[in-house]
């Protein structure tokens, strides 16, 4: 893996990975960060004495509050919700979200960001920076489920449970930008959702109901 | 001896009734072993083989194990032994993070001697394949043979004949929750949290392994994200994980990624069968001969049921495995039906066909069973059969509609082993405990639905317990749609006695008039018994009404008469007071509604909490046994089909399907309507979709993932109608059945609609248009 070298010599035609950090972080990156240790690219400055990869700190506003963190820039947003800690060491906790496919395929890490429906795996923690981030632990109010998670537990739409974080924030964001959508628009809008279990019939009944409860 | 109170009249048992983990579930709250985060805790990754077949000659760990982040690295395989699928364990690495973990695989390295490989079925069996097995000749297992009858008098007597040869390929199970487990050691005692189908036997299965008492190891399955029969023991995974965190003194959490997981946890093994069947003219099976195959991996699992639901007098069945250089097979929702139910009833109508039959009537001549023919009619009405093409294909324009059905059979009587307790507090509140496992079949609410009944209580007010070894109470592995029927029994009989011994404390303050049953004879029943008695002497504090015949029964230095009924059941105690006996016949007093009254006089009554608290400082715990009277083996099933074929793109486009599934007593109907509703998703996607695909080069699965490996998704979803086939007033599991009918029914729905009989799963567009193009109807 050579990228850093062949990079520079290629200025046009692609960026370099020390490049498309910079632009990405939009200066919260303190310093570039170069490919792990691995790589026998050209030490640097950057790659502290032991090996490991710089971290950088950067703020994340989720469900409301804006908290600190320390990541990688390769890590995810999923990864900060279900597996990381804030800088003074208080973990997220946030397991709503499921890692199931980890490449975008099944929608089991959705979350919304600044109001759309994202694939959390695929989602940068660092692009992240600045945006209103709600996961489904923001949904209800205190004990109060919301009208889609009623709806949901009302239809029987879900059975071993762990795509319906996923289906819940995903009909959330419909019915957030379609208050009436048609069996059709609905089947469309979560077509981005997998259920193994089969809950789809019910999932589509509780999101008209949601609909109707909403005013819709 | 027991029995459960009709649906109709009773207040929660048959209702439509929300699951109890709901609220957890939406808001996620709920925690699955891949959401355990325990303090100090290591993220494992194993890593896998990626040549099909080979044999180890080294395995370099030391870069890893340097790796900074990294804490522990234990290898799965040694020099010498061989690889043989693609994915098969090598080592496995925990360390600070995921993405550690991940790097360190990336610098593990192995030097292999490659073999050859083979990894089609047809290519195995061929006298050029490599040997993948040294005791198989030709990569296939000796054949099981199965006849009766005599065949070529059969096929003499048959006026029609099918000849053909039906194909379903690997399927894999999918679960969103990919096997992992969390592992804590804490000295020599060992807590795991398991995504798991066995909570018990995960237990057993560690401590052997670890050579530790089974009371040392606490397995914990709150929540599970599906199994589907892949999740019953550790596996390799399980056991590493466990090795890691021993190595390394830290918990460790190692979950499967989505590739491992199609790779090497487990799958429906493939079905070829060529298969030759005669019937009468007068449409009655009369000869049926098929030798068939498949591939469950290395190892064998790849049976299929033949001739299953129908009765043939004369038949012959050769069945064999064979072996290939990938992952082997588990148990996957209703092993060997799905695959022989599309075999069979394609069958069925191709021979109807050539006796210009209607399918539905061809089966109502082959099946005797007296709920599935009840079914069929009930089912042809909901579908509409009598507006299906008289003949196929028929009908105007590029979108073809068209019919079919199929059928299924199952056992879910459960069995014995389940250990449960109902304890009720003096504050009122009740606890319901047992070993078993909720993998999202809805038992948990279903227990509380029991005990609720017979406390004339709502579910929510009953905690249930499950899912913890710690609890002590066994229960066996959720598999063969055995749950319901080993768990609910013992449930209902702890409850009851529960309720007994509740009523018999709390009687006096009632008031209760006591029926008092008795008889100018008593017989003595055993050693036991030591008074002489003449019932007419005894004092009772309220008025006695003589009667049927009873047997009384005393215990030396005991203060309790027994009092039974002919049969030898127990119809209540009767607790001895000075010279006078009271006498509490319990039937007379009733739980409904959080009250508990006198049957005959709602004005004495008492609230649930004040009859408990008159518990003072006691607490009520009875366990239950298991009756089998309260649960039946044996249920029917059947589905319509109507599809619609796109003879331009070859597109098949479900759009609805009549799913009735005998169900016994359905406890809560809302849940079992959802797992009829997830069965048949899971057969259409069986039908229509869903793949292992294997790349002949390399050895290799092409689509380990989810966007090539095809899983219905919300757009393939057709109308659904799931019926709740009530047939007597017994429970039985019906996890499984469900998703055995829906491929048959479709593939003849298909060729109802298009005119073309696709015999090979999935039916995917290419095969539709094929066969349309051989056809010459293109």
């Amino acid at each position: 893996m050579s990228n850093v070298k062949q990079n520079d010599r290629n200025q046009e035609s692609s960026i370099s990975r020390r490049k498309f950090l910079k632009g990405v972080g939009t200066g919260a990156v303190a310093a570039t960060v170069h490919p792990t240790a691995l790589v026998k690219a050209e030490p640097s400055e950057e790659i502290q004495a032991n090996g490991e990869i710089r971290h950088a700190e950067i703020k994340l506003m989720i469900n409301g509050h804006v908290y600190s963190v320390e990541i990688e820039p390769r890590t995810t947003l999923l990864s900060v919700l279900r597996d990381g800690f804030d800088t003074r060491g208080k973990r997220f906790n946030l397991t709503g979200a499921k890692l199931i496919c980890d490449r975008g395929e099944c929608g089991g890490c959705t979350v919304q960001v600044d109001g759309k429906p994202i694939y959390s795996c695929m989602f940068l923690a660092i692009d992240a920076q600045n945006k209103n981030i709600t996961t489904v632990e923001g949904l209800a109010t205190g004990d109060r489920l919301n009208p889609v998670q009623e709806a949901f537990v009302e239809h029987d739409a879900l059975m071993c449970g762990f795509c319906t974080p996923g289906f819940v924030v995903a009909s959330q964001s419909l019915l957030d930008e379609n208050p009436k959508p048609t069996l059709k628009e609905i089947k469309i809008a979560l077509s981005g959702n997998i259920c193994r279990c089969g809950t789809y019939p019910f999932i589509f009944e509780a999101v008209q109901t949601a609909s109707r409860k909403m005013g819709g | 001896m027991t029995a459960w109170a009709k649906a109709s009249e009773s207040r929660l048992i048959g209702k439509r009734l929300p699951r109890l983990s709901g609220a957890d579930k939406v808001t996620g709250r709920a925690k699955y072993t891949f959401d355990i985060n325990r303090p100090g805790m290591l993220y494992a990754r194993i890593f896998r083989s990626e040549i099909p077949h080979g044999m180890i000659e080294a395995i370099d760990l030391s870069e890893a194990e340097a790796l900074p982040g990294v804490k522990a690295v234990v290898p799965l395989i040694e020099a010498g032994k061989y690889l043989r699928y693609q994915g098969q364990e090598i080592a496995a690495v925990a360390a600070k993070t995921d993405d550690i973990a991940k790097d360190a695989l990336r610098i593990i390295r192995y030097d292999y001697q490659a073999l050859p490989h083979v990894v089609e079925v047809e290519e195995a069996m061929g006298e050029y394949a490599p040997q993948i097995r040294n005791d198989w000749r030709r990569n296939q297992s000796k054949p099981g043979i199965r006849e009766e009858g005599n065949l070529t008098a059969g096929f003499a007597q048959a006026a029609v004949e099918v000849e053909a040869t039906y194909h379903a390929p690997v399927q894999t199970h999918v679960c969103l929750e990919t096997h992992g487990h969390v592992v804590e050691w804490e000295g020599d005692n060992l807590t795991v949290w398991a995504s798991t189908q066995a909570v018990f036997g995960t237990r057993a299965d560690f401590a052997r392994h670890f050579d530790l008492p089974e009371g040392n190891v606490r397995v914990i399955t709150e929540h599970m994200g599906g199994g589907f029969g892949s999740k019953f023991s550790p596996g390799i995974e399980g056991i590493a994980a466990a090795e890691l965190a021993r190595k390394a003194g830290k918990p460790v959490k190692l979950m499967l990624t989505r590739r491992d997981e199609h790779l090497v946890s487990g799958n429906r093994p493939s079905m070829t069968q060529h298969v030759r069947a005669g019937a009468t003219k007068n449409g009655r099976l009369i000869a049926y001969k098929v030798r068939g195959y498949g591939t469950g991996g290395i190892s064998g699992g790849a049976g299929f049921q033949a001739p299953y639901i129908y009765s043939v007098p004369n038949f012959r069945t050769e069945k064999f495995n064979v072996s290939i250089n990938a992952g082997n097979a588990r148990a996957m929702r209703a092993p060997g039906h799905p695959q022989g139910a599309f075999a069979m009833d394609s069958l069925m109508d191709e021979l109807a066909e050539k006796l210009s039959m209607d399918p539905l009537e061809f089966r109502r001549i082959n099946d005797a069973n007296e709920v599935r023919r009840a079914q069929y009619a009930l089912g042809s009405q909901e579908i509409g059969w009598w507006r299906r093409n008289k003949a196929p294909g028929l009908g105007k324009g590029v979108r073809k509609r068209g019919m079919g059905m199929g059928s299924c059979l199952w056992g879910g009587g459960g069995g014995q082993g389940t250990q449960a307790r109902v304890t009720i507090h003096a504050d009122g509140t009740v606890q319901a405990v047992t070993g078993t496992q909720d993998l999202g079949t809805g038992i948990r609410t279903v227990i509380a639905i029991i005990v609720a009944e017979e406390f004339g209580l709502q579910p929510q007010d009953i905690k249930v317990k499950i899912g913890d070894s710690a609890y002590g109470l066994t229960s066996g592995g959720s598999g063969g749609s055995q749950t319901i029927g080993s768990v609910a029994p013992v449930i209902k009989t702890a409850a009851e006695a529960a309720k007994t011994r509740l009523f018999e404390r709390i009687a006096p303050s009632l008031g209760a008039n006591p029926k008092f049953l008795f008889s100018t004879q008593s017989e003595y029943q055993n050693s036991d018994l030591l008074w002489n008695f003449n019932p007419r002497t005894l004092f009772f504090d309220n008025k006695i009404q003589l009667s049927e015949n009873v047997r009384v029964s005393m215990r030396k230095d005991s203060c309790e008469w027994h009092i039974h009924d002919l049969d030898g059941e127990q119809l209540y105690s009767v607790v001895k007071d000075g010279n006078t006996l009271n006498v509490y016949q319990l039937a007379n007093l009733c739980a409904k509604h959080g009250q508990i009254h006198i049957e005959s006089n709602r004005n004495k009554s008492i609230s649930w909490e004040q009859a408990t608290r008159q518990l003072g400082l006691d607490t009520i715990s009875e366990e239950g046994y298991w009756d089998e009277q309260l649960r039946q083996n044996g249920v029917a099933g059947t589905q319509f089909a109507d599809v619609e074929v796109d003879i331009e793109t070859g597109n098949v486009k479900v759009i609805k399907i009549v799913a009735i599934q005998d169900c016994g007593l359905a406890i809560n109907r809302l849940t079992t309507e959802s797992q009829i509703n997830g069965g048949v998703i899971m057969g259409l996607g069986y039908a229509l979709l869903e793949e292992r695909i294997m790349d002949s080069e390399t050895g290799r699965m092409i689509n380990p993932n989810l966007e090539d490996y095809k899983v219905a998704g919300p757009m393939e979803i057709p109308e659904i109608k799931p019926i709740v086939f009530d047939t007597h007033r017994k429970i039985t599991g019906i996890g499984e059945p469900p998703t055995i009918p829906t491929a048959g029914a479709i593939a003849n729905a298909v060729y109802n609609a298009a005119a073309v009989r696709i015999r090979e799963l999935p039916i995917t567009p290419d095969k539709v248009l094929r066969a349309l193009a051989e056809k010459g109807t293109f």
